[in-house]
């Protein structure tokens, strides 16, 4: 991609992205906040894509679609008022949580300047499918292998934990159709 | 790709979803009337817009069009002549299942903005049935791209050309993508989101005039675009004796097509608890076990 | 091989099997049921409305998104308003949109924290948010004029209640609009028998024709619409072809209501080939596709057992037709099974379709040689005239000569409660296709 369409997708996804992601907060029903974090995630696939990095790009346009549909229907099962008609409000404990986010945010600009990121001009067809491949089946497999059956036991645990009986409930006993 | 593609596959998507709903029709029995459907197609659009009362409604608004772009997109992988691959992509096969993961998010935004009961369970149903298949579409894609070495979807159909198809290098591969692929174009028997009959319209009950629409031609572009993708990765796509290239293909993707449509008419919908057992018990597993056995024939019979 | 263009979607007022018990089915015109109003092109309505629909209907086309083509035809004698009224009324209607399924939406259990939900937890010990459903009388699921109160704990119903609405005519004139033939024969016989007199023998076997017709077409018009609910199109088109020779001879031997005398007969080929579809659309029910959606859902309570196929399809084999000399005679026996599960339920109806079109077969040959019997009066019980409807015995005594014979349908409420109570705690699916297995009518009917 030429830098000029590497620009124009860059910055007005990233500013929308953003925007999306401050709604998520704003916003008060449960269905609206997930899918407007679907929206900003994936705009950053597309912020992926401009960067060339293709294969990423896409698996996070695939993947975010499932996990943030889960998300939401883990907020509708769970939270009260999902429908947002009661206007709740999302945010708690607002000086202490607005102050750490200033100082993690001062942090995280001061890291983001300071780093000497290598800059590198890819060729168009650079093989980033074969190195993400040699790379998670080498150095990383091992984090992705133990990150993945973390968050599927949790998932899965969080449900059996707070949910009693199976499907139908304490009194049908397990696995009877009824 | 030239600067022409986007707009071949949009053309492609609007003639092809005319030929869609004859092949309905003609599998369904009846008489196919291309021009009198498309006559009741082009006058629905002149009927008012639904607007239910609820708080979320503008999910709803949107739901069609994420549904016609998430269509759209998957259509575009798909190749369909060396001359014509559509939007050729080094990740083609895995912007495929991507695109069709957008169907889930459109099918609940439709269901839970329509409001009433019965369309909010039939995009949760969908959530929960889409959670189960949509990982076995990606890792079959992943499984037939194995001995290629390759994601792109025209290099599949190549190797296909030259070796045997997948269907019979890899029958396990095409068992779970069918069931899978029908599942998430809101085929019947796995049609459990747009129940009709049983959830009254279902997820997209309340759309009338340009969404309803909308939804009919996403639908049907939907169907192409599985039938087309099936016929691409799994039965060599344009490879055959005699006839020309697209012929080939138009006849495969037909052939795949009325298949999917006549099991459906065949069987009663499956229950939504059947098929999240199946999906995770045997799909899942099955699907992690075809990219292993894969990988074997990959290394014994490919390289 | 000439193919029929595709039917239109339509309102079918109060629902398809009406029709096709009535008069005409809505096939042969062309229409289909819409699964929502939304998809609606048509409207198939009788002339006079139940009172009971009238809202309901006006709701229904308020969503029909333009001007559906209207047919109007004869129905039933009931109190109601005329369809033009109501068109009219739907016309000036505002672009408010009411639901046919009144649905309450949510409603939180009001404590003094509007945040907490409280209330009793649910069958999985979370406390929940119900959500109330009606389905109502125009539902294309269920019967038309059936409201059945639903309340809903996500996908499971929790408690279910069921409620006919539509009323008949009144008082002792009153005749169930969805086993019309069978009411009149059981008022007919309840006279003959209080007044001493006997049919002509070709009279009775046309009776017996005429009651056991209706039972074959009801019950392949609910396998229809079974078909419908399942969402298997092939058993709808394997009913409808069965229907439609049956109609045919219906239609020719001028049996659509009671017999008074010698007629015409049937075209013999209609019924042959009837019998031979019915037997292919039981052997297509027989197999394993209905049976994974089917066996073992909705099972009856044990020790209840209403009448009629519900009933013999629980074990119970209670026939009024057991002790018919003219049914001995055609050599019937009662079908029955023991499950009492959807999927017994369903084969019960279909193999009854098959025994009632060789009953008819038979019964007619009889009629058209004029051969008697002698042994005394078809359809006879202490109490009166026993005639086994489709949906269970009708029962008729006279109090004597002159006076209308009471004519009653024992055990429609008892079904109703029994269907309600079966799909409690069950799935959607599995508590509508319960639901609809027990074959329920939307009309009250004395019993």
């Amino acid at each position: 991609m030429s830098d000029l369409t590497t620009a124009l997708v860059f910055w007005p996804a990233g500013v929308l992205m953003l925007v999306t992601a401050l709604y998520v907060f704003i916003t008060s029903s449960m269905a609206r906040a997930g899918l407007l974090l679907l929206a900003a995630l994936a705009l950053e696939g597309l912020l992926f894509l401009a960067l060339a990095s293709e294969f990423l790009g896409v698996l996070m346009l695939l993947m975010m679609s499932a996990e943030m549909v889960i998300m939401v229907f883990f907020m509708v099962m769970f939270m009260p008022d999902p429908g947002g008609l009661m206007g709740m409000d999302m945010v708690h404990d607002k000086r202490r949580s607005a102050g750490a986010a200033v100082v993690v945010g001062l942090l995280l600009a001061v890291v983001a300047v300071l780093t000497d990121w290598p800059a590198q001009v890819l060729p168009p067809d650079a093989p980033d499918v074969r190195a993400i491949g040699f790379e998670v089946m080498g150095r990383s497999m091992f984090s992705f292998l133990f990150a993945g059956m973390a968050i599927l036991f949790t998932m899965v645990g969080g449900i059996m934990v707070a949910k009693q009986g199976g499907r139908y409930g304490v009194q049908a006993p397990a696995g009877e159709v009824r | 790709m030239s600067d022409l593609t986007p707009v071949a596959i949009l053309a492609l998507a609007a003639v092809g979803a005319v030929a869609v709903a004859c092949l309905e029709t003609l599998v369904a029995g009846l008489r196919p009337a291309p021009i009198g459907a498309t006559r009741q197609a082009l006058a629905g659009l002149r009927e008012p817009i639904s607007h239910p009362r609820t708080y979320d409604s503008w999910l709803f608004h949107l739901a069609p069009g994420l549904l016609l772009v998430a269509a759209l997109s998957a259509l575009a992988m798909v190749p369909w002549a060396p001359g014509f691959r559509g939007i050729e992509l080094e990740t083609g096969a895995i912007l495929f299942p991507a695109a069709l993961a957008y169907v889930t998010p459109a099918v609940f935004m439709a269901g839970w903005g329509g409001g009433s009961p019965l369309a909010v369970i039939g995009g949760f149903r969908f959530i929960a049935l889409m959670l189960g298949y949509a990982m076995p579409i990606a890792m079959v894609a992943t499984a037939v791209a194995a001995p290629v070495g390759s994601l792109r979807p025209a290099a599949i159909v190549d190797l296909q050309g030259t070796t045997v198809p997948m269907a019979l290098a890899q029958p396990y591969s095409l068992a779970l993508w069918v069931p899978a692929v029908m599942a998430v174009a809101l085929l019947p028997p796995f049609d459990v989101a747009t129940a009709r009959g049983e959830l009254g319209g279902g997820a997209f009950e309340r759309y009338t005039g340009l969404e309803a629409a909308l939804i009919a031609l996403a639908r049907r572009v939907l169907l192409l675009a599985v039938a087309g993708m099936t016929a691409a990765l799994f039965l060599s796509g344009w490879h055959g004796p005699w006839l020309p290239d697209w012929l080939w293909m138009a006849v495969k993707t037909a052939a795949v097509a009325t298949l999917m449509l006549y099991a459906g008419r065949r069987m009663p919908r499956l229950e939504i608890e059947r098929l999240l057992t199946l999906a995770w018990k045997v799909a899942v597993p099955g699907a992690i076990a075809a990219i292993v056995l894969a990988g074997g024939t990959t290394l014994l019979f490919y390289v | 091989m000439v193919l029929s263009t595709r039917p239109r979607a339509a309102l079918i007022v109060p629902d398809e099997l009406s029709w096709t018990v009535w008069g005409t089915d809505p096939a042969e015109r062309g229409l289909t049921p819409a699964s929502a109003p939304e998809y609606a092109r048509g409207l198939l309505v009788p002339e006079v409305v139940p009172a009971a629909l009238a809202g309901p209907l006006v709701a229904a086309l308020a969503r029909v998104p333009q001007r559906p083509l209207v047919i109007a035809d004869s129905g039933p004698n009931v109190t109601g308003s005329h369809v033009a009224e109501l068109l009219g009324r739907s016309a000036q209607g505002s672009g408010d949109h009411h639901d046919s399924q009144h649905d309450h939406g949510d409603h939180g259990e009001h404590g003094h924290d509007m945040m907490a939900i409280v209330g009793d937890p649910s069958a999985d010990g979370l406390v929940m948010e119900p959500v109330e459903l009606e389905l109502g009388p125009l539902s294309s699921s269920l019967p038309g004029g059936l409201i059945a109160s639903l309340r809903l704990d996500g996908d499971l119903v929790v408690s279910c209640e069921l409620r006919s609405t539509l009323v008949t005519g009144n008082g002792r004139g009153a005749v169930d609009p969805l086993a019309p033939v069978a009411w009149a024969v059981a008022a007919t016989v309840a006279t003959e028998l209080a007044d001493g007199t006997h049919p002509a023998p070709a009279t009775a076997w046309r009776r017996i024709a005429a009651v056991e017709l209706e039972r074959a077409v009801s019950h392949l018009a609910w396998l229809r619409s079974v078909g419908r609910l399942l969402g298997w199109d092939q058993l709808v088109a394997c009913a409808q072809r069965t229907l439609q020779p049956l109609l045919e001879a219906r239609r020719d031997a001028g049996l659509a209501a009671t017999p008074r005398g010698p007629g015409a007969g049937a075209d013999a080929r209609d019924l042959a080939v009837a019998a031979k579809r019915a037997g292919k659309l039981t052997g297509l029910l027989e197999g394993s596709r209905l049976a994974a959606r089917a066996r073992g859902r909705g099972r009856l309570a044990s020790g209840t057992a209403p009448a009629g196929p519900n009933g013999r399809a629980a074990g119970a084999l209670r026939d009024a037709r057991d002790d018919d000399p003219f049914y001995r005679a055609l050599g019937f026996e009662p079908v029955g099974g023991h499950e009492g599960d959807v999927e017994a339920r369903v084969l019960v109806r279909a193999r009854e379709a098959v025994a009632s079109v060789a009953l008819v077969t038979d019964a007619l040959a009889r009629a058209a040689a004029g051969r008697g019997w002698s042994e005394g009066p078809g359809f006879a019980s202490p109490a009166g005239a026993a005639v086994e409807g489709p949906r269970g015995p009708v029962l008729a005594s006279s109090p004597g000569a002159g006076a209308a014979p009471l004519v009653v349908a024992p055990g429609a409420a008892a079904t109703a409660a029994a269907a309600a109570a079966a799909a409690t705690d069950q799935e959607w699916s599995v508590a509508l296709l319960t639901l609809v297995s027990f074959d329920l009518s939307g009309w009250q009917v004395p019993g």
